[in-house]
């Protein structure tokens, strides 16, 4: 590179064109890697596996709550969705 | 599942196998591209480990992906696309932790067969690198991509997303700032 003055385009395009002949060396870094990769396909399969069978006492547990709360008359103290207005009525005309 | 080795044309089968969750048929897909990746991954790299990292990175994501892909252009470019713009990620995400040489660091091979041309080649790269380091994440991969890749505009546009109007404003932004940040370091 020239030391002197400002850097001209033709001398910036001979750097880079200097530097186009020389290429990143990745052989070592690809050397099985496809292996590796497999590998790490199979882990985060049999991850997502594992997490949905360790999900299964929580999934389990709610609904042995909700049954239990069902059996106890508790399903009664909130409405299902279709008769909501009608307990929201029930409850807010006292009020008024 | 066996899987055949043959050329481009048998990439099609085996996305089909990979889509439908095959990852064996994914790793064949990798064996055959990954020269490619890793070749774009390293110019943004910090070193050998992160370049295995990165790569990883975008086959993963590729994997996850490869719903996405419709076939309306060959697989590796797709793939390349991913791998760019995971790159670019990838420089934003670590544009402030700084950038000193790693111990792994990636080597350069020069193609000349004479020394004084292969040592001036290392050296213009070795200027360039750190130059570029010194420049915004997009500047940095817009010349990449067309100065030392030698990528064409049209193809930067789609490998990037940016239109090729944009491509060609960043570049010549790019080299007005990369000029200066090397005479600034020429006079250190």
């Amino acid at each position: 590179m020239n030391d002197q003055g400002p850097l001209s385009d033709p001398e910036l395009d001979r750097l880079f064109a200097a530097a186009r002949r020389v290429r990143p060396e990745t052989s070592r870094a690809e050397f099985a890697f496809e292996t590796r990769l497999l590998a790490q396909l199979r882990a985060g399969r049999d991850s997502i596996g594992l997490w949905g069978w360790r999900l299964v006492p929580w999934f389990a547990a709610v609904v042995g709550l909700l049954a239990v709360a069902n059996g106890l008359g508790l399903g009664d103290a909130v409405p299902m969705p279709d008769e909501f207005s009608e307990w929201l009525m029930a409850r807010m005309l006292p009020v008024v | 599942m066996d899987h055949p080795s043959g050329g481009a044309d048998d990439d099609l089968a085996l996305v089909l196998a990979a889509q439908a969750g095959d990852a064996v048929a994914f790793t064949e897909l990798a064996r055959r591209h990954k020269s490619r990746v890793f070749g774009i991954a390293a110019r943004f790299a910090r070193g050998v480990h992160d370049l295995e990292d990165l790569a990883q990175e975008i086959f993963l994501r590729a994997f996850r992906k490869l719903g996405a892909f419709r076939r309306e252009a060959p697989f590796e470019h797709w793939l390349s696309a991913l791998a760019v713009r995971r790159c670019y990620d990838h420089l934003r995400r670590t544009k402030h932790t700084r950038e000193e040489a790693p111990l792994d660091a990636i080597e350069y091979q020069a193609a000349d067969e004479s020394e004084e041309r292969a040592r001036e080649a290392r050296e213009a790269h070795e200027i360039l690198h750190r130059a570029l380091r010194e420049l915004p994440e997009d500047m940095r991969l817009i010349l990449t991509l067309l100065e030392l890749e030698d990528r064409p505009v049209r193809e930067i546009a789609s490998l990037t997303g940016w239109s090729e109007a944009n491509v060609k404003t960043r570049a010549v932004r790019a080299r007005a700032r990369l000029k200066l940040i090397l005479e600034a370091q020429r006079h250190e």
